[in-house]
């Protein structure tokens, strides 16, 4: 019984520190400790509680907020989605989705003009053969090999 | 022996007075309002705003000490509903998510903003009306200020949440990413500076606060 006693004194010590002297600002579950009279032993804490309430009670009201909400409104309509915003920073449309198609476009432009000027029928058989070495197996036979014959060319 | 035997009955338990909880209305409205916002419903924009400004915006004022950016980030948070709705998971928690994004970019600013800078003493609602109100009164309400914005950033942020909104030591914890052990110990760390801060006029505090 005695531990109960101090246990719930304890609680009700903490009660009074976190919460207030005001039960109604305590939580909903242990509003049942709450008595008009507080233990002779808790009487202090509870003077103290209630007097910081008072205090806390003086606090300024916030003053009234100087934009309108028909602003705020107008600025959500002009401000980008979810999906326009990169780390919550906006991204101009250019810099957003325009790189990877003009990466592409370039890409093929250069491809038709190398085509159509025939560099690449001088470059494209040297750079696909690659280096030669002494080591190099070739893996496809030349074309004008003639088995059938039993020779060579 | 039980405490509440020991004292006798316990008293009811009664919803906290000031200020009530924001709500959503209906869960299909919650939802119906989230998927309207996905579709960049404006009127949808509007509504959320409608309901929830205030409070976020009191929020943001309160964790800031006051400072003149809390509309910035109260609107910051808006925006961010806005434009990334699919962050928000459940339609009926819209308010307490707008609470927790205003929180933390609240002390994202504080954190941003400090050392160099102190912190600035808050603006006073009206100070005309405060005038009013007798010398003495506006006197305390600043000196109040004046402590609650010396307090570490997230024992305010607590305070804010749980002493002046009203929300639950669940929900304040889950804002602030604690237990709700931490958030106690920031609750009771906070209100026990603000009695330091008054210390050496404990007393007559007593008698003046019971005069007003």
């Amino acid at each position: 019984m005695k531990q109960n006693d101090t246990n719930g004194h304890d609680r009700l010590r903490q009660l009074y520190a976190a919460y207030g002297a005001d039960p109604a600002r305590w939580p909903e579950h242990e509003r049942w400790r709450y008595c008009d009279t507080p233990p002779p032993e808790l009487v202090e804490e509870h003077k103290d509680a209630h007097l910081i309430d008072r205090l806390l009670a003086r606090h300024a009201v916030p003053p009234t907020p100087v934009q309108d909400h028909r602003q705020l409104i107008a600025g959500a309509a002009a401000a980008p989605s979810a999906r326009r915003l990169i780390r919550g920073r906006r991204v101009p449309l250019l810099m957003r989705e325009w790189p990877a198609a003009l990466a592409l476009a370039a890409s093929l432009a250069i491809g038709v003009w190398i085509g159509a000027a025939g560099i690449a029928d001088d470059l494209l058989p040297s750079l696909l053969a690659g280096p030669v070495d002494s080591d190099t197996v070739a893996l496809d036979p030349p074309d004008n090999l003639d088995f059938d014959s039993g020779g060579g060319t | 022996m039980d405490l509440a035997l020991h004292w006798g009955a316990a008293l009811p338990a009664a919803e906290p007075e000031t200020p009530p909880k924001a709500k959503t209305g209906s869960s299909r409205g919650a939802d119906d309002l989230l998927a309207r916002l996905a579709r960049r419903d404006e009127a949808a924009f509007a509504e959320l705003i409608r309901h929830h400004f205030d409070r976020i915006y009191r929020i943001a004022w309160r964790v800031l000490g006051g400072a003149a950016d809390a509309e910035d980030v109260a609107q910051e948070a808006f925006l961010k509903a806005w434009t990334a709705p699919g962050q928000i998971r459940d339609a009926r928690a819209i308010g307490a998510w707008l609470s927790r994004v205003a929180t933390n970019l609240a002390l994202d600013r504080l954190r941003r903003r400090r050392p160099d800078a102190p912190g600035e003493l808050p603006d006073l609602a009206d100070p005309a009306a405060a005038a009013d109100r007798g010398l003495q009164r506006a006197s305390l309400e600043a000196e109040v200020a004046a402590a609650l914005t010396a307090l570490p950033d997230r024992q305010r942020a607590a305070l804010v949440l749980v002493h002046f909104e009203g929300l639950g030591n669940v929900e304040a914890a889950e804002m602030l990413g604690v237990s709700v052990e931490a958030v106690e110990s920031l609750l009771a760390r906070a209100r026990r500076s603000l009695k330091l801060a008054f210390a050496d006029r404990w007393r007559e505090l007593v008698q003046e606060l019971s005069d007003l």
